[in-house]
């Protein structure tokens, strides 16, 4: 017989359909079969199991959009799965060249690759015969403009689109940081915000040249919002995503040469962060993504210069999100949105709402739990955060996929 | 570095006559690319201290190291088991070099509170500069820098420097220049057109004296910080 679970006395999220309300889930295998304030008032039916959440939150299964296996050099990170289960993230999209994780515990969906790196169109329609949502080069931009528009052209008669890493490599090439004053004072080359409007731009022609779906990933500058917020209005069908780092941290976290805090673009100064959150809350962003990037600890010890660049994230999204719900710059509705059914949309996924006969996923949290970030007790494998040590709130407590429970907190 | 620590260790290295008070323990070196000057004034530095030459950090009260990337004397100072004294540390700061400049206009002025000292070329890919720039200001000299827009790191003027492309301009009624040398070969076509631009363009005449730093005063300021650091080590 099929596992039916009450999920009671919760507070449900729905950012999709705008519930916001008290009350219970029914779940039915791996589907929502009945939810809303008044159901099973008068208590729950023999046969059904119940779970007392007692006010905690209950959200669609967040979606990370963004997340690397390992570090493309041969790192990969076995426990990448469950430390997004730990994260309360229900969906993983894996950077090429990975496509799929042993024994994962959440729901593993993949990009692939756009070019073969050198020029060359990589494989794109054997890819998407095999599921791949979109394409990318992953951290490395497509530059060339005439590839670009290949590449564009391609992926949209498969009815796929494109990620952009936004970065134009001749004004990044040998960049560590922000350029600016904070760069100067350390003494390392900067990359100039310019670096990364300035693709964005461009690309932005190619859409009306190509007809192509763009998504551009992690902006970091207002100068990428501004110009992204205007191609909406005029119509194209261009979306984004930043990550928690850009609306979170700001260049000087990078000060005494922390290597866990160099990240791809780079941290940015406090007007570029101010921004991203309006970014956020006026909606030009459409999901925020953990760009997860695991690396080895001795990728990270090393002088700044030699540090790999990337953070991982995905333990730290959710509360890291939720940081701007507590500081009144977004409501909890919107926040969770950007999590659950903003991806869900721009990836073409039926997930990341609740609603009768909607997959399962859910995200069980408490928004008021305070705590401190210790990567010591990462379910990941890889432990570059420089979020280490921040108190934040709120965390997950319960990560359900397809009905059946794949994490609870013990604590 | 506070005013009154680099003006005691500008006083330690004017003081010739020490006690050899390293006398017993050892000092490494370590420089990856080879320096000759570097080289020459550690081995008299370790003269004047009494100290012998450790062959690794392990046996060593202290060490001078210089690291080719940004960042790198940082690390190294964060992994070694003993006090670490910067000899550069990529492009971006080379104090004792810096130091030894500082003495020698001290030497030559008396003081440098309220000199005018321009600091001239290769800003950029010169630790040496931004280590200069800190230091006098931090001694209350004014600092300008004097080169063209390729060699001037963005926004250096938030460091305490009057940004001047024209030797013309910056260099009016200016009490001293610190000059630091172009790489032709590495900065030709990319930083700078030519050399016969340069030069015409760019290059400081001599009408402010030009102050150089000789081996013996970068001796004496190694000498100086190797007291500095290993004193607080004891202490």
């Amino acid at each position: 017989m099929t596992r039916r679970i009450a999920y009671r006395h919760a507070r449900l999220l729905d950012p999709a359909s705008g519930l916001d309300t008290v009350g219970t889930v029914l779940t039915e295998g791996g589907v929502i079969a009945d939810l809303g304030a008044g159901l099973f008032a008068d208590g729950v039916p023999d046969g059904i199991e119940t779970i007392d959440l007692r006010g905690l939150c209950l959200a669609p299964g967040l979606i990370d959009m963004r997340v690397a296996a390992g570090d493309g050099h041969g790192y990969v990170d076995e426990d990448t799965a469950r430390s997004a289960a730990a994260g309360g993230v229900t969906s993983i999209v894996l950077l090429p060249p990975h496509t799929s994780l042993r024994h994962s515990p959440v729901r593993v969906f993949h990009y692939a690759g756009a070019t073969t790196g050198t020029g060359a169109l990589a494989e794109m329609g054997l890819a998407a015969q095999v599921g791949a949502l979109a394409f990318t080069d992953g951290a490395n931009a497509i530059a060339d403009a005439a590839v670009m528009v290949r590449v564009m052209r391609y992926a949209a008669a498969l009815g796929r689109f494109v990620i952009q890493h936004p970065e134009e490599p001749s004004l990044a090439a040998g960049g560590q940081m922000n350029a600016g004053e904070v760069a100067t004072r350390m003494g390392l080359p900067g990359i100039p915000a310019q670096a990364e409007v300035i693709p964005i731009e461009r690309d932005l022609r190619l859409v009306e040249l190509t007809g192509a779906r763009l998504h551009i990933a992690h902006v970091s500058t207002g100068a990428a919002v501004d110009v992204i917020r205007d191609a909406k209005r005029r119509g194209l069908p261009v979306t984004c995503d930043t990550a928690p780092a850009y609306f979170a941290l700001t260049e000087t976290d990078v000060m005494g040469y922390r290597t866990v805090a160099k990240l791809s673009p780079p941290l940015r100064d406090e007007m570029e962060r101010r921004a991203i959150v309006e970014g956020l809350a006026d909606g030009t962003i459409d999901a925020i993504a953990s760009d997860h990037q695991p690396h080895p600890a001795a990728a990270k010890d090393v002088p700044f210069p030699e540090a790999a660049s990337g953070i991982v994230g995905l333990e730290t999204l959710l509360p890291l999100t939720l940081e701007m719900v507590q500081n009144g710059k977004l409501p909890m509705l919107d926040a969770l949105g950007l999590l659950t059914a903003g991806p869900a949309r721009l990836l073409g996924l039926e997930l990341g709402r609740l609603a009768k006969g909607a997959t399962a996923d859910l995200t069980i949290f408490d928004p008021d739990w305070l705590w401190r970030v210790d990567v010591g007790r990462f379910a990941s494998g890889s432990r570059n955060s420089p979020f280490d040590r921040r108190p934040v709130t709120g965390r997950a407590i319960r990560t359900v996929v397809a009905g059946e429970t794949v994490f609870t907190l013990d604590a | 570095m506070p005013a009154a620590e680099l003006t005691a260790l500008l006083d330690r290295a004017d003081t010739p006559a020490m006690e050899r008070p390293l006398a017993g323990a050892m000092v490494a070196g370590l420089f990856p690319a080879p320096s000759e000057p570097l080289d020459d004034a550690f081995a008299a530095a370790l003269d004047m201290t009494g100290a012998a030459r450790a062959e690794n950090l392990s046996q060593a009260v202290a060490a001078v190291a210089r690291h080719p990337q940004v960042g790198g004397v940082a690390w190294l100072a964060r992994n070694a088991p003993c006090p670490i004294v910067s000899a550069g540390d990529g492009d971006h700061e080379n104090p004792i070099q810096a130091l030894a400049d500082v003495q020698e206009l001290r030497r030559r002025f008396g003081t440098v509170r309220g000199l005018v000292v321009i600091l001239a070329g290769d800003i950029a890919h010169h630790g040496s500069a931004f280590s200069a720039i800190h230091m006098l200001n931090a001694l209350g000299a004014f600092v300008r820098v004097v080169a063209p827009p390729t060699l001037l790191p963005p926004e250096i003027d938030r460091l305490g420097a009057e940004v001047f492309i024209s030797p013309v301009d910056g260099l009016r009624g200016a009490d001293a220049v610190l000059r630091y040398p172009l790489d032709l070969e590495r900065s030709l076509g990319t930083l700078v057109p030519s050399a016969r631009e340069y030069e015409a363009l760019y290059e400081i005449g001599d009408a402010v004296p030009l102050v150089q730093t000789t081996s013996a005063s970068l001796a004496a300021v190694i000498a100086a910080c190797l007291i500095h650091v290993t004193g607080e080590a004891a202490r």
